[in-house]
């Protein structure tokens, strides 16, 4: 197990190598140039002074080794939009963003998997699906709309949440501000991917329960809820793991408008704004947290399947 | 006593205009040693004020009564959205506009921007008083004494010296430099008087030191590296009426009053500048009463109708939008052409439908919050098809077969036609350019992209015709973008007589001349219309009415007035 462990975590590397690569080349060869040299007020002199002092004017492959050379120091560079250095910029966002989209990922999981379990066993009734219906309007309703009527009618009309941010500004901190300051975009990204998990899990419960085992079970006398929960559910699972998996780097970058429309301090919305931008420092770092966070995922899924499935063996 | 003055700046709340004037005759009073409080000072104003506001207002006398029986109160917080995260420190590139709006409150510069019947003047702030010699190539400013950094140090022309010297460094990455480009030399003279020397003659530099040349100390700079002082930066420290207080990363930024402020201690007890991203969610926050301020645009101003609590502004600032024409090429070389690119687009039409009224036609680009360098009588271009279409003709552009104008060479007029993307008003009026240009035959192509692609189009002249805006500190120097041989010419205007006309002007000591030579500059730049001039539009805000004392002046510069503002307490 642990040399497999160690496998994966070489691949990795490798895996984030090609991956600075490709983005440092793409960004760089993207049209326009980094924004702060195109402020107006800036006179074509200073412009051309900027550049240079910022070694823009380089061959890019020469420009990327000393972007190398920074990163194995552990220097990350400075971003081009604040003065402040890459690294403990995309540090403190990371876990606002995990924090969002991890509780956000609960939630749906939580609503989800119950959800799918009883629209399998209940398959093409009315409950099924109204289920069906809901989630589809879920995931069909734009975030940047259903974020900004949630702030219309919560905090302008009725008051009872605020309009954005992570915690009120100058109030001593409190578990019970941080929760209501959550609970909107939560809530709202939540539904957004509660459709997919539910419809997965719906189709992984009625595979699994269409299996021999499953017929075996209900003919030995097994209760019904037993052969649901501790016999199919497990199988199930399994596919249910692989969307997870392919989530969660979503969750690190893909939370991008709901942090938006939200104030909420996180990686998405430094990924957009750095790219609108082109702060090719905190690009390339915002790049790599989320590459780091997909090869991690994606062994903890392995990893997770052997527990759920004794078949699937690793190494 | 000048209370009347607020009827003709058309303030809609009689206290503001009146606290203004007052606080004015304050400093003034001090300055001559007299010993008033404000609640003097303000007392009298009250009672003048109120019988003019009571025979003004008319109806809501009871809530006049009740706001002047408490006047302006001490206390409370303010809270102001910007669009990301702040830097408080002036020098270094990223100049972005939160950066300036947040040092407008944390450092000082050497004079400030007041308006006064509807027209911007300087006048002082660290700076006292200032002279120059008959050539303008020397300056002598004369600083105010008994001001005091943050820290408790005093200040001095030292701190004047060490700041235009990092940003004339060109080690330093100073954004700021092409605004104090004229100085060669910084001299202090004496611990209070410090001395420019310019490497030409030049009239209009204290107005630019007023623009955003923010002072820094000496004590706390000298010997750290310039372009990320990374003590500083965690706690900066300026000679303005607020100090920084926290900085939360993820978030927003707290200064609190400074109470030895030379100008007076400040009525707010502090301000937060929230960082709110997307422009919605600062409607949302500024009608759920998290926020009570933010600049909103012109299609947003609709959605506020219903909000009682929440007042839309129009604050003057000097800004003007143009189309500008890529002089490089051959077709617009003749002024005809140039001048039914004027013709053909209704600007009325534009302020009145597209703007909704809140903005005026611009007639060059000197704007009228320039008082009296302002010419209003040059020619202008009234909406005119056929005169456009008349004038191409002379000029040899005639319509083929597919309805595209043609010339003698059989060139095909085309156009390509450039903005940037995410301004729904400037989408709206290059959409309107484009259907007006096509009837009179000329084939345009909209090139609407995102903003750094736009402004790298701009400065390499990949366009024929693109969309701008031009906000300028008020001052009628027009030499950087508009002489031949500046690198700054944008668009590669060349016009000999223009150049000499700028440079006699800039360099003119007697105030009248000057006006006189710039009256003159307007009209020859309307007769050859180097752009197309479209509009002068209003800073729209959108306040909180708990707001009181906040001048009706472009944000940049009515952050520089934040003493004067109080705010009601629940």
């Amino acid at each position: 197990m642990s040399a497999y462990i160690v496998r994966r975590a070489l691949q990795a590397v490798v895996l984030l190598f090609i991956v600075s690569i490709v983005t440092f080349g793409l960004i760089h060869t993207a049209p326009g140039g980094p924004a702060l040299l195109q402020n107006p007020d800036l006179s074509r002199v200073q412009i051309e002074r900027f550049r240079a002092q910022l070694g823009l004017n380089d061959p890019l492959p020469l420009q990327y080794l000393r972007w190398l050379r920074g990163v194995v120091r552990g220097d990350f560079g400075r971003s081009y939009n604040t003065v402040e250095p890459v690294l403990g910029l995309v540090a403190g966002r990371l876990p606002n963003t995990l924090i969002l989209t991890g509780i956000g990922l609960c939630l749906s999981l939580l609503a989800a998997i119950p959800l799918g379990v009883a629209s399998a066993t209940r398959r093409n009734s009315a409950f099924d699906r109204i289920v069906a219906g809901f989630t589809f309007l879920g995931v069909s309703t734009p975030v940047f709309w259903s974020g900004i009527v949630l702030i219309v009618v919560c905090s302008v009309k009725l008051k009872i949440l605020p309009a954005g941010g992570m915690y009120t500004i100058g109030a001593a901190y409190s578990l019970a501000d941080r929760v209501r300051h959550l609970l909107m975009p939560v809530f709202v990204l939540a539904v957004a991917n509660l459709a997919e998990v539910t419809r997965y899990t719906r189709s992984a419960m009625i595979d699994a329960l269409g299996e021999e085992y499953v017929r075996t079970a209900h003919a030995k006398g097994v209760p019904a809820s037993a052969v649901i929960f501790r016999h199919a559910l497990r199988n199930a699972l399994v596919p249910v793991i692989t969307i997870i998996g392919v989530y969660l780097p979503r969750a690190v970058s893909g939370a991008a408008i709901t942090e938006t429309v939200f104030s909420w301090p996180g990686m998405g919305q430094l990924a957009v704004q750095s790219a609108a931008t082109r702060d090719y420092p905190v690009v390339l770092a915002a790049t790599l947290a989320v590459a780091l966070v997909v090869v991690c995922s994606s062994l903890i899924a392995d990893l997770a399947y052997g527990y759920f499935d004794p078949r699937i063996r690793l190494g | 006593m000048r209370c009347t003055n607020w009827q003709s700046t058309g303030l809609r709340d009689g206290e503001e205009g009146v606290a203004v004037e007052a606080d004015d005759l304050l400093l003034r009073l001090r300055d001559a040693n007299a010993r008033v409080s404000r609640r003097d000072v303000l007392r009298m104003a009250a009672l003048s004020g109120m019988a003019i506001a009571a025979r003004e207002a008319g109806g809501p006398l009871g809530r006049l009564n009740a706001v002047w029986a408490a006047g302006p109160v001490r206390g409370g917080v303010w809270r102001m959205a910007i669009a990301g995260n702040p830097t408080a420190y002036p020098i270094t590139i990223p100049g972005k506009l939160v950066d300036i709006l947040v040092d407008k409150t944390i450092y000082s510069t050497l004079v400030h921007y007041e308006l006064r019947n509807g027209a911007i003047g300087v006048v002082p702030d660290l700076a006292e008083s200032w002279s120059a010699n008959s050539a303008l190539t020397e300056y002598t400013f004369r600083l105010r004494k008994g001001v005091k950094w943050h820290d408790g140090q005093p200040c001095t022309a030292e701190d004047v010296k060490f700041t235009l010297d990092a940003l004339l460094n060109p080690k330093v990455e100073a954004g700021l430099a092409g605004v104090v480009s004229s100085v060669a030399q910084t001299q202090v003279v004496d611990p209070f008087t410090v001395k420019f020397v310019l490497k030409y003659p030049y009239a209009s530099l204290p107005v630019m030191l007023g623009y955003n040349i923010a002072i820094v100390p000496k004590h706390l700079l000298e010997g750290q590296d310039l372009n990320q002082p990374v003590q500083f930066l965690q706690h900066p420290i300026g000679t303005g009426p607020f100090k920084f207080k926290t900085f939360a990363r993820d978030g927003y930024l707290e200064v609190e009053a400074n109470k030895d402020y030379y100008g007076g201690a400040p009525l707010l007890d502090g301000i937060v500048f929230k960082v709110v991203p997307d422009s919605n969610a600062r409607l949302a926050q500024l009608r759920a009463g998290e926020i009570d301020f933010t600049v909103i645009d012109p299609p947003q101003v609709a959605g506020l109708q219903g909000a009682s609590e929440i007042e839309v502004r129009r604050a003057p600032q000097v800004n003007y939008y143009f189309f500008a024409i890529n002089h490089g090429s051959a077709r617009f070389g003749d002024v005809r052409v140039r001048q039914a690119l004027s013709y053909a687009i209704d600007k009325d039409a534009i302020v009145r439908n597209i703007l909704k009224g809140d903005g005026r036609v611009a007639t060059g680009p000197i704007s009228p919050l320039l008082g009296g360098y302002y010419n209003s009588r040059v020619p202008q271009y009234p909406y005119d098809l056929e005169r456009a279409q008349a004038l191409l003709s002379e000029a040899g552009w005639r319509k083929g077969a597919d309805g595209v104008l043609v010339n003698g060479k059989g060139e095909r007029f085309t156009v390509l036609f450039n903005g940037p993307k995410g301004y729904p008003v400037m989408e709206q009026v290059m959409t309107y350019a484009q259907q007006q240009y096509q009837r009179l035959g000329m084939a345009v192509t909209l090139d609407i992209v995102d903003w750094p692609v736009h402004l790298q189009k701009y400065h390499d002249r990949q366009y024929d015709l693109l969309m701008e805006w031009w906000i300028t500190p008020p001052d009628p120097d027009l030499y950087d973008h508009y002489y031949s041989g500046s690198p700054d010419n944008w668009w590669g205007y060349k016009n000999p007589q223009l150049d000499t006309l700028l440079v006699r002007a800039r360099s003119e000591p007697d105030p009248q001349a000057r006006v006189a030579l710039y009256q003159q500059v307007q009209e020859m730049i309307a007769k050859d219309v180097p752009v197309v001039y479209l509009y002068y539009p209003p800073e729209l805000q959108a306040v909180n009415k708990r707001t009181h004392g906040l001048p009706v002046m472009g944000y940049r510069d009515a952050l520089t007035w934040m003493t004067k503002v109080w705010v009601d307490h629940p």
